[in-house]
């Protein structure tokens, strides 16, 4: 008698990934319909001439052009990548230390205190920003005589950007902390480490992962804000945001998705560079 | 001299008592255990030598001086912590150097700096005071002065760049650094894994590195917390061994804490049983082993059989009916005690051939011996013995008058 060998094991293995894949069949789904559709026709837009037929479209390098070509707009886009890299080194600079200490208390402290600070996340960014203005429009019309004062300066755009993505630096790198093992600072601190030697060498390099999660969760968004130069742009700042919303509005979709679409390239060459920083990380792949 | 002197500490947490009134002295280059059940205070009482827990009283001296106020890191003191605490974002290198990293390599002669530079406004100062005090406004004197002070200049100068000259600059500290490394990383056996991360290591190597990152810094003491604890029996076994080992070459004192009777035995010079925070006896093994001072004990370091029974007069005790030789003495007259009989001291002979006649009641063969049962007429004694007896059979128990031992009850 013949006896063929059972593949048993194949099928069986193959059914199983079979089901896990229709199980994330909603996910993918949702992924092409609002991730990937809308990121080609974005790039659909900026590289095409604008046609209500999908026949006669053409290929066009025109809306790029038109945006390099006009150096008021190149401009403002550095000064929305600057902006918002000051407000979110800012932002890092204030709720770093504030995450180690808030990490170091009680945990119903820690969770008041947590939940105090994130707590303008529950308030609309348009009231945020309007409080913001109002309250440099009192300082500007005490201190000036002009309520407008301030308004369009670094300063009111850097405090409005701090304060509206505050919470978004200060939750990655407090969840780091808090999970941080306590007996690590103990055996540094045993094995001759001042508190300063301890921060240094255990819990910076140790949140350093969380630091740069937190930091691009500033810098994003600040980057592309309308709601700030709305509001504290006192309508000569000229963002990025604006811009993008200006071409939408006018109806130039091309050149929106086109700029859109530069930015979108600076951003990943930036978050790109942050990742390169991420030591933590860079250990662990280099381990034998 | 006790090197380690711990007088009347004690410690509560939240109005508990967890250590009341510990009194404890270490010579140098001991290997001292303190041994108790879970809770007993050992782990605080090693934390307040470490200086991680602060005590509510009570003084803790190094070489006669009160070390409480000094913060950890200033004390020549080293912990091995029970789950270790590696650092996970160093390798297995850059752990056992942190110690070496941390410490300012030229911290001795940027002291003497200091010394030599406060000596030296001293001296400017007593010139300017002398200068002062001479009211002739004298002119001599004033060149006299000027001419000390210069000379003053140029011997600090001298002296602080002569000192300089030995500074160890980076690039030969990182030099010391990497033999330190590699001498203390064969001494655990782990040569060869320097670049390893320390996720990569079992409990046996994390063990090891953390040994090696304490002894590095050459403290005075090494604090280990049941650094065991989380082994396998063989390779628990093999590093008792070597730790022993290393304590003897190193010659650091060593203060141990666990929770295991025969961990203790094996390796201590010392051991030091606790119970509800406070120490029940402090002796050498064979000590606590064979004079164990209260039922406690007896019962926590080894099997024993504990009966109690009344002490008729020195050198004679009464415990289930009859009177017993024993060799010890000092009680009073008809004190109730306490009776430690060991099992390996227990003999099974003959019926009628014994001290106390009974039934083989149970055999449990344990590998190298049995132990057996005996049930008589108040109780039943565990025995050890190598020879085997059948079950139910009526025999009799023997032992010499020094295998009784007697405690008071506490």
């Amino acid at each position: 008698m013949i006896s063929f060998p059972k593949k048993q094991q194949k099928p069986k293995d193959h059914k199983k990934l079979n089901f896990e894949f229709y199980l994330g069949t909603p996910y993918f789904l949702m992924i092409i319909a609002l991730v990937l559709i809308p990121i080609a026709l974005m790039v659909l837009y900026a590289f095409t001439t604008e046609s209500n037929n999908l026949i006669s479209i053409r290929f066009t390098f025109d809306h790029f052009k038109e945006f390099f070509r006009q150096p008021t707009f190149i401009s403002s886009m550095a000064e929305s990548i600057y902006l918002s890299l000051i407000s979110a080194t800012i932002c890092l600079i204030i709720c770093y230390p504030l995450a180690f200490i808030l990490s170091r208390r009680k945990l119903v402290t820690q969770k008041i205190l947590v939940s105090l600070i994130t707590s303008n996340m529950f308030i609309n960014s348009l009231l945020l920003a309007y409080a913001v203005r109002s309250i440099f429009e009192i300082i500007g019309n005490y201190f000036y005589g002009d309520a407008r004062h301030f308004l369009g300066t670094d300063l009111a755009i850097i405090t409005g950007m701090v304060y509206l993505y505050l919470p978004f630096m200060l939750l990655p790198i407090y969840t780091h902390m808090a999970k941080l093992d306590k007996n690590l600072f103990e055996s540094a601190e045993d094995l001759g480490a001042n508190k300063f030697q301890t921060i240094v060498r255990v819990v910076i390099p140790m949140s350093i992962s969380s630091v740069l999660t937190g930091f691009m969760m500033v810098f994003l968004p600040a980057s592309t804000t309308l709601v700030i130069t709305r509001y504290l742009g006192g309508g000569q700042r000229k963002m990025i945001g604006d811009l993008i919303d200006l071409a939408f509005k006018s109806s130039k979709f091309g050149y929106g998705a086109a700029i859109a679409l530069v930015l979108a390239v600076i951003l990943l060459i930036f978050v790109g560079l942050i990742k390169k920083f991420d030591k933590y990380e860079g250990v662990l792949a280099n381990e034998e | 001299m006790a090197f380690i002197e711990l007088k009347d500490v004690t410690k509560e947490f939240n109005n508990q008592v967890v250590l009341r009134g510990i009194d404890l002295e270490i010579k140098s280059n001991e290997f001292v255990t303190l041994l108790g059940p879970s809770g007993c205070g050992k782990t605080t009482t090693l934390r307040i030598i470490g200086g991680f827990i602060e005590p509510t009283g009570g003084e803790v001296l190094f070489d006669g001086v009160d070390i409480l106020k000094l913060p950890a890191y200033k004390r020549p003191t080293n912990t091995v912590f029970q789950r270790y605490s590696l650092f996970p974002h160093l390798n297995v290198y850059e752990n056992v150097a942190f110690g070496l990293r941390v410490k300012d390599q030229n911290r001795d002669l940027k002291k003497e700096i200091k010394t030599l530079k406060e000596n030296h406004k001293k001296a400017i100062k007593d010139l300017d005071h002398k200068l002062n005090l001479d009211r002739t406004n004298n002119a001599a004197l004033k060149e006299e002065v000027k001419a000390q002070k210069a000379t003053l200049n140029n011997e600090l100068k001298k002296n602080i760049e002569n000192i300089k000259k030995q500074f160890i600059s980076k690039k030969k500290y990182e030099f010391i650094i990497e033999e330190k490394v590699s001498k203390y990383l064969k001494m655990v056996g782990l040569d060869g894994f320097e670049n390893r991360s320390i996720s990569k290591l079992s409990g046996g190597q994390m063990q090891r590195v953390a040994i090696a990152r304490a002894l590095i810094n050459e403290p005075k003491v090494l604090l280990l917390d049941e650094p065991l604890a989380a082994l396998d029996l063989k390779l628990r076994q093999e590093m008792q061994y070597e730790l022993k080992e290393i304590q003897k070459s190193a010659g650091i004192t060593f203060i141990f804490v666990t929770h295991d009777q025969e961990e203790a035995l094996t390796m201590s010079d010392k051991i030091v049983v606790m119970n509800k925070g406070e120490i029940q006896q402090v002796g050498s093994p064979v000590d606590i082993y064979n004079e164990p001072v209260n039922r406690f004990v007896a019962n926590f370091i080894g099997e024993s059989n504990i009966v109690t029974g009344v002490m008729k007069k020195d050198y004679l005790v009464s415990f289930d009916g009859y009177d017993f030789e024993c060799v010890d003495k000092g009680f009073d007259e008809n004190q109730e005690v306490d009776i430690v009989l060991r099992p390996e001291d227990l003999d099974i002979v003959e019926h009628k051939k014994g001290k106390i006649s009974g039934v083989v009641d149970s055999v449990i063969f344990k590998g190298v011996h049995f132990e057996i049962d005996v049930k008589t007429e108040h109780r039943v004694y565990t025995v050890h013995t190598t020879d085997h007896q059948p079950e139910g059979k009526q025999v009799d128990l023997d032992w010499y008058p020094e295998d009784i031992h007697v405690m008071e009850i506490w």
